[in-house]
């Protein structure tokens, strides 16, 4: 069931970066139900920064130690779980790990 | 902060959804926005998330993979959701039909490449509700021959193929709230769908329904709604056009009660990342709430 939104909460839900527009966003006006359904001109904007990327060597050094420790996570948990999980017959044919 | 967010974002005519489950999080397709965006870099630097456990690829169709070569570049998910059937006709198109666009050649890679590497049998099943904490995603396919997907090897030169029909259909579910998302299926596949039993029944008590295919016409079937009454309908779309079927999933719809940023709510049918930017739902164990722009 969707609740009524709380204005004391309002700050809380959604109120990461999405709503201080970082990502592109989009200008309504004002005309209630049918807003959606009444396109005007896109006007979307983003002010985005890109990211630092880790250079080549820090990858190649972190893939290194994650080789060692997925091997080891692997292991441990096959003993928990056992080896495989349960897969639908849908699954089995979309689900892959690498 | 809810158990369960969902940020359907505004990549144009493509898609792309953030799930934050409880435990772990997932992405549904990766679509990108003309003017930059990047969902996976968002997710990383402005969500500060390091892992996605699962990913799930509709359908590899660019509009829904074009973010791809991004995601790579920040996560490695432990299982992931492709249709690897679609593999030959990405080669096809990478290397005959479109070997000019750059683009595309780098976003084809990243695919290939992924769905290469990912040959094992998957190590969790994302309908198992132990994987993420009770938040499961449940999926339904038609084989090639139920979707009416011309076989590779009767393709005449320069043919291109429709893949939109092989999109994988996701229903995911947190205590008493569903979601459902269909990729780009279109009429005929998604009326075909419904003949399972086993898809009838998971998508009864539909709360939020993405409108396939980006809300256009050609995917609208009043068949679905047969099974399904929906509080809302989001689309992920750039343009309306003249084929869009908004009004229709308006009609659908029961309404449900939205808040914007500006504080503001209102009762909607419909919502759209092309004219509500960023649409946010935050679901707990009862109820759910949703935010537009």
């Amino acid at each position: 069931m969707v609740s009524a939104p709380d204005p004391t909460l309002d700050t809380k839900i959604g109120g990461g970066p999405e709503f201080q527009t970082v990502v592109p966003t989009a200008q309504t006006n004002q005309h209630g139900l049918l807003n959606g359904l009444q396109d005007s001109s896109p006007t979307t904007s983003t002010s985005e920064q890109q990211p630092q990327q880790p250079s080549l060597g820090e990858v190649i050094g972190g893939a290194i130690v994650l080789i060692g420790a997925t091997w080891l996570a692997g292991e441990i948990l096959g003993e928990i779980f056992g080896s495989r999980a349960d897969l639908t017959a849908v699954e089995q044919q979309i689900l892959a790990s690498a | 902060m809810a158990a369960v967010e969902i940020y359907i974002w505004d990549v144009e005519r493509g898609d792309a959804i953030l799930v934050k489950g409880p435990e772990r999080n997932a992405v549904i397709d990766l679509g990108q926005h003309a003017n930059g965006f990047s969902p996976s870099r968002h997710i990383h630097t402005q969500h500060g998330i390091d892992s996605v456990d699962y990913l799930v690829l509709t359908h590899p169709d660019e509009d829904h993979i074009e973010d791809l070569p991004e995601f790579s570049s920040y996560f490695s998910p432990e299982v992931i959701a492709r249709r690897d059937e679609a593999d030959g006709y990405i080669r096809r198109r990478k290397n005959d039909l479109y070997p000019d666009r750059s683009r595309y050649q780098s976003v084809t890679e990243s695919y290939l490449t992924l769905t290469d590497t990912y040959d094992q049998r998957a190590t969790f099943s994302p309908s198992e509700p132990s994987w993420n904490g009770s938040l499961t995603f449940t999926h339904h396919i038609l084989s090639l021959e139920e979707a009416g997907t011309t076989p590779i090897d009767e393709l005449s030169e320069g043919e291109t193929v429709n893949m939109n029909n092989i999109s994988i259909l996701t229903v995911l579910e947190y205590g008493s709230f569903k979601l459902v998302t269909a990729g780009d299926l279109e009429q005929e596949a998604l009326e075909t769908l419904l003949e399972q039993s086993s898809v009838r029944d998971d998508l009864r008590d539909t709360n939020v329904l993405v409108a396939p295919h980006h809300g256009r016409e050609s995917s609208y079937t009043p068949k679905l709604f047969h099974h399904m009454t929906p509080e809302l309908v989001a689309i992920s779309d750039a343009k309306a056009g003249s084929t869009n079927a908004s009004q229709k999933y308006s009609a659908q719809a029961t309404g449900a009660t939205v808040s914007r940023r500006s504080g503001t709510t209102t009762d909607r049918n419909v919502v759209t990342t092309r004219q509500d930017g960023v649409i946010y739902l935050g679901i707990d164990d009862e109820e759910y709430r949703i935010r537009i722009d």
